[in-house]
């Protein structure tokens, strides 16, 4: 009962919602409209399960005086006192929008960034060409980087267009072979959810 | 140790204090380096300036707070065009933190005189990824009971005609791409695809490879992918800002980036011959 229940529910709801897609059935269209807006609310409580369990991890390093447990401490304090203010005060708050601003944007933008450095660093390392493949995928690698640029136009002309004919023919091709590849496998997949052969998102093996 | 032994050995430190410098330089002292408008651009310019004046158009904020810089002068040009032509402009957001990115956008807008429930409404953050997307296009007012002023949705003006996603005449995602949330693909499963609404997307740069096909299939109207087709955008609506100015630090990181592959591989081609090189 422990498994077949849930697997009941997944066949019901899974094939509920491909025939919701195809046919205009009242008795059909309404319980599927139901069933999808769950999807937003039960969301919504994984971010607070989330948030639970971050809390609980870095209360586990302060507890036993893990190695940077003081970063944990930062974490709670810093959380905590976000989620307070924005809960009493709102998210339109001035001191809640400072935070937001001068906190979170110019951190995350700058850890963004840094990305470039590593990519550069990368570049100069790992990206050789080794042999033909790995030569072809450098110059088209390149061409598209400046195609990107306004540099690009100005070492030549016809740059931009070589960068657009590279992504809109050879990458094409293949996006839409890896595409409809994963599409077909997506479909299986959902089948053999539907049809109960796949049980692994109840945990354990098949 | 010769140069190219050297060369290869170079430390990391070096490479970026050289990328550093080679982007600042064009932020202190702009290139002013001339640039074309692509057709991709073109097309959605014309594809918005051709919708009548006063059409209801959705935008979504899906990307966080590190994605501003590439993405949000896509999403200013887009909304400036939008404003220009007397749009009814709806914004949400896909990712927790898109939801104060696009209040904080359109807080600019309301400095500049456009009015709350009249020219826009935020209607802040909706959860569930592409399940919330196809919640919220069956059902708008469902997801969203209240906007992220905390008005109960019934008492918006703009609302009142809006029952599902048919009932906009464009809708805009500017994206930065796979996290589970609402991603390009998802909006074009749930949006174009099934309720045939015009649909325009603004991923990032990352992201252009695999959203050509949309376009190419005649999925969606158009693509403003990176920083650079949103720089020729502001150029289209002669008003360029923060795209534009960050066109020529690109340029300089681009540069500098194949600089360093070609210097990499004049390197590995200089020392491939020597005994255990690595082939």
């Amino acid at each position: 009962m422990r498994r077949s229940l849930p697997v009941l529910i997944a066949i019901v709801v899974g094939i509920g919602m491909v025939f919701d897609l195809f046919l205009k059935l009242p008795l059909l269209n309404n319980p599927m409209a139901e069933v999808r807006n769950w999807m937003p609310i039960m969301t919504s409580f994984a971010v607070i399960v989330g948030c639970v369990g971050l809390l609980n991890v870095h209360y586990k390093n302060i507890q036993r005086k893990r190695p940077g447990w003081y970063n944990s401490v930062i974490l709670w304090a810093v959380m905590l006192s976000v989620i307070a203010l924005g809960c009493t005060k709102g998210t339109r708050d001035a001191t809640y929008s400072f935070i937001f601003n001068n906190v979170l944007v110019a951190s995350s933008t700058t850890l963004s960034a840094v990305g470039a450095l590593f990519l550069a660093s990368s570049g100069f390392r790992a990206f050789r060409a080794t042999n033909t493949n790995a030569t072809i995928l450098l110059i088209s690698g390149a061409l598209v980087m400046l195609a990107q640029v306004p540099i690009g136009e100005a070492i030549y002309g016809q740059i931009p267009n070589i960068g657009n004919w590279i992504m809109n023919v050879p990458n094409n091709a293949g996006q839409r072979g890896i595409m409809i590849a994963s599409g077909v496998g997506f479909i299986t997949v959902c089948l053999r959810i539907m049809l109960g052969y796949t049980r692994s998102y109840l945990g354990g093996g098949e | 140790m010769n140069f190219w032994e050297k060369m290869e050995k170079v430390d990391v430190r070096i490479i970026f204090v050289v990328v550093i410098i080679a982007i600042a330089i064009p932020l202190v002292k702009p290139l002013g380096l001339p640039m074309k408008v692509m057709p991709m651009s073109q097309q959605v310019y014309d594809y918005i300036e051709k919708m009548p004046n006063g059409s209801k158009v959705f935008l979504s904020f899906d990307y966080g707070t590190g994605s501003i810089p590439e993405l949000e002068p896509a999403a200013k040009a887009f909304l400036t065009h939008f404003f220009r032509k007397g749009f009814k402009v709806y914004t949400m957001a896909s990712t927790a933190d898109g939801g104060m990115v696009s209040q904080m956008c359109m807080a600019g807008f309301e400095k500049l005189g456009k009015v709350y429930d009249k020219d826009f409404i935020t209607l802040g953050y909706f959860a569930g990824g592409e399940a919330g997307i196809a919640a919220w296009s069956a059902d708008a007012k469902k997801v969203f009971q209240r906007d992220a002023r905390g008005t109960p949705i019934d008492q918006l003006a703009m609302m009142k005609d809006i029952k599902t996603v048919k009932d906009f005449t464009l809708g805009v995602t500017v994206n930065s791409g796979p996290g589970g949330y609402g991603t390009v693909e998802a909006w074009v499963r749930q949006v174009p695809i099934v309720y045939k609404t015009p649909f325009i997307v603004a991923p990032g740069g990352a992201m252009v490879a695999n959203t050509i096909p949309y376009i190419q299939a005649g999925q969606i109207q158009g693509m403003i992918g990176g920083l650079r087709p949103s720089a020729e955008y502001e150029l289209l609506l002669k008003e360029p800002g923060l795209g534009v100015a960050a066109m020529d630090a690109q340029s300089a990181a681009h540069s500098i980036m194949i600089a360093f592959i070609l210097l990499g591989n004049a390197a590995y081609f200089a020392l491939r011959k020597r005994p255990g090189a690595r082939q």
